[in-house]
């Protein structure tokens, strides 16, 4: 197994085992919520799921082909939907659900 | 009489003493939180009975103290089954253990509501937010816990790379299965064997990480180094939520001394392994109230492995009795939703292919079933389904019949010593969480995989691995009541347990082999040089999986895979017969040749094969190989 291959493999893992989870337990707890070993734990388990989920459900409903450019796709807009949330959409969502629940 | 009452507190207020002398005082000294403890459990308090128990001569307080002394005797003999299980200096009776366990059980929960000889009393001692006083970089010991783990999962490939295990080559032979479908995510022309013996969860992820650069096994056998590890993390974040830091850190330190975990590790139950992670998160999740990602995470489990999900299921409508008095209406009603929402995803996995998959669950119904029967005296079909009981060559034949066996693993007599570093504490931990009606999910998850493996009534020894679980965090919870209890006494427990089991552990490991020997493995792994399309088949149960993942070549086995055409009674003639004809009119319902490896396990009856239709195609060592050339004249 050469270098390139090990560090392929390597990142690979952490892009489709990790990232996904990390940026979303972003979303589910805030930051000083929980500390960074539960977050580490939450990320495996988070990235583990969603991607298993998103790309079973793509290629049974839409017949998304499988292969390293769909997959690649999908898992940084799963990475980076939550990033942008949490940046720019919480404060709006936030004041929007509190009125809604003002109103309620 | 009073002289005799009097002569028992002096020996008990000596025995106390002298404790004292060695430093065993517990929180009386350093934390100051024994006086308010005495507050809150005696309404008349009187401070100078309690700051110094031992010099008073309440009558009470001699109670106490021989409580105390009577705690010290128990952790002794406790101290003592575990050196004579781990020496194995003489055989005891799995009985005794669990007497034992309950014993020590009960008193010492007794001992830390009514006593106060040596350290906090009832309440304070179970107050999870009252800490020892015990300043540890928490994040660091996790990590140490991590590594410790790698380290007894990897010394037995110092040696050898070659699995370890049974399961290995199937996953092989599954996994290489499922990227021969991509583009498609779940190849569209699996076999019939394939889609009932796993669920798509584990191989969608194989299929994707192979993308990634994942193309030999050996890549998959560091993620599930990976995966079993990373258990250890999830231990310790549910036992942080459900009971304490602390807790969860103890948890995770037995999980990696746990000569059952490694068990489990060293039978390459892949699937298992991750759902048990997974199944952790999602209880996480449920104690966070994270509906969204516990829905998505609790069907992913449902996805990757069935008897987990069970259990998943079970757990999750059983901890909505106790939700129903602690939460809102609205919380309980979301929770149901959320159960419901994790079937329904979890069942549209298996909706493309793997309906069959699903047949498994007739099985665990008629099993229960017929074990209540049996324990009934109405019925008594289950004598003899045991798989020890069986030759090795007819344990997979009896798998298959419609009777679920017990699994794969330790028994529950094996598992009382290789857990006895735990269990006896892990009782204690349950009564405590029973007593302060802390009927948390691990309690719940406890009390059910208990049900199913004592009772034996389905697959009962896999469950095991699953029971194990909830005892390595109730006997994390019971050693901090205990280190809260006395923080001294608490310390050189888990120091004495931990140095025992990681002794054990490393046994384990540094003995651990191969699951086949590395010759036959070599021989195995040549069988891809024949060009020709042929079949290899098993003699006996104890190669498939290795056949069928590094043959190159459509494996028939008794009871597995796609290719086997015999019925039950078919093998078992072929077993025991030694007439040629008899073998050869059997084999002819094969239509390619087939090489008959006879490995080094077993060998027997090879007359059977002294005829023309059969050729020694290979021989060395012990381990046979028979072509057989009348294939396909049948009739």
């Amino acid at each position: 197994m050469d270098v390139i291959e090990s560090i392929r493999i390597v990142l690979g893992a952490i892009f489709i085992l990790f990232l996904p989870g990390l940026s979303w337990s972003f979303v589910f707890f805030k930051k000083e919520e929980i500390d960074w070993i539960e977050r580490t734990a939450l990320s495996f388990g988070l990235s583990i799921a969603l991607v298993t989920l998103f790309v079973f459900w793509l290629n049974y409903l839409f017949r998304m082909g499988v292969n390293f450019l769909n997959v690649t796709l999908v898992v940084i807009i799963l990475t980076i939907i939550p990033v942008v949330y949490v940046k720019y959409g919480e404060q709006r969502f936030g004041a929007i659900w509190q009125k809604q629940r003002k109103g309620a | 009489m009073a002289k005799a009452e009097e002569g028992s507190l002096n020996i008990t207020r000596a025995l106390t003493n002298l404790l004292f002398t060695l430093g065993f005082h517990g929180s009386n000294s350093d934390s100051g939180l024994e006086s308010d403890s005495s507050l809150k459990s005696n309404p008349n308090p009187n401070p100078d009975s309690f700051s110094n128990s031992t010099s008073d001569p309440d009558p009470s307080s001699g109670l106490t103290n021989l409580l105390s002394v009577i705690l010290i005797f128990l952790l002794v003999i406790y101290s003592l089954l575990v050196l004579i299980i781990n020496l194995r200096l003489f055989n005891l009776e799995p009985l005794y253990i669990y007497s034992f366990s309950v014993i020590f059980g009960v008193l010492a929960t007794y001992i830390f509501i009514k006593g106060r000889g040596l350290g906090k009393v009832g309440e304070t001692i179970f107050d999870l937010d009252e800490k020892p006083k015990i300043n540890i970089p928490f994040e660091y010991l996790v990590i140490l816990i991590l590594f410790l783990a790698l380290i007894f999962r990897v010394i037995p490939y110092s040696n050898s790379s070659i699995p370890l295990g049974y399961d290995p080559g199937i996953y092989k032979y599954e996994i290489e299965r499922y990227w021969q479908g991509l583009p498609e995510i779940i190849p569209p022309d699996l076999e019939s064997w394939d889609r009932g013996w796993s669920p798509p969860g584990l191989f969608i992820l194989t299929n994707i990480l192979h993308l990634y650069g994942f193309n030999q096994f050996d890549h998959y056998n560091a993620l599930y180094i990976f995966f079993d590890i990373i258990i250890a993390l999830g231990i310790y974040v549910v036992g942080k939520r459900f009971y304490s830091k602390e807790v969860g850190l103890i948890a995770a330190f037995f999980f990696s001394v746990s000569r059952v975990q490694f068990g489990v590790f060293y039978l390459f139950f892949f699937k298992n392994v991750l759902a048990i992670f997974l199944t952790l998160i999602t209880l996480y999740l449920f104690k966070t109230k994270k509906y969204i990602p516990l829905v998505i995470v609790g069907a992913v489990v449902g996805a990757v492995h069935r008897p987990t999900f069970l259990i998943l299921g079970l757990v999750y409508v059983f901890s909505l009795i106790p939700a129903k008095f602690e939460s809102s209406n609205k919380d309980l009603f979301v929770k149901i939703i959320a159960g419901g929402l994790i079937l329904v995803i979890a069942l549209g996995f298996f909706m493309p292919v793997h309906q069959k998959a699903l047949s498994p669950l007739n099985r665990v119904v008629e099993s229960t079933q017929a074990r209540f029967l049996s324990v009934l005296g109405m019925d008594d079909s289950l004598e003899g389904d045991s798989t020890k009981s069986q030759p090795q060559s007819q344990t997979t034949v009896s798998s298959t019949r419609s009777v679920m066996g017990t699994g794969t693993f330790v028994t529950p007599f094996e598992y009382s010593f290789i857990a006895i570093f735990y269990v006896p504490l892990a009782f204690m931990g349950f009564l405590i969480s029973a007593y302060r009606r802390n009927f948390n999910p691990f309690f719940i998850w406890a009390v059910i995989t208990s049900i199913i493996v004592f009772l034996q009534l389905f697959f009962s020894n896999r469950f095991i691995i699953h029971l194990d679980i909830a005892v390595l965090l109730l006997a994390g919870a019971g050693l901090f009541y205990l280190l809260n209890y006395n923080k001294m006494l608490g310390i050189l427990f888990l120091i004495f347990l931990g140095l025992s089991a990681a002794y054990a552990v490393y046994n384990d490991s540094a003995t651990a082999l191969s699951g086949i020997d590395p010759e036959e493995f070599a021989y195995i792994n040549s069988l891809k040089t024949i060009k020709e399309d042929a079949y290899v088949m098993s003699y006996i149960t104890a190669y498939p999986t290795w056949l069928v993942g590094y043959s190159g070549k459509e494996t028939i086995a008794p009871g597995l895979f796609n290719h086997n055409k015999w019925s039950v009674d078919q093998w078992e003639e072929f077993w025991l017969t030694s007439n040629y004809t008899v073998t050869s009119e059997l084999m002819k319902v094969y239509d390619k040749p087939v090489y008959i490896y006879i490995g080094k396990i077993i060998r027997y009856n090879e007359s059977k094969f002294d005829g023309p239709c059969f050729t020694k195609f290979f021989e060395r060592n012990r381990v046979h190989i028979y072509r057989f050339n009348c294939y396909g004249k049948n009739g």
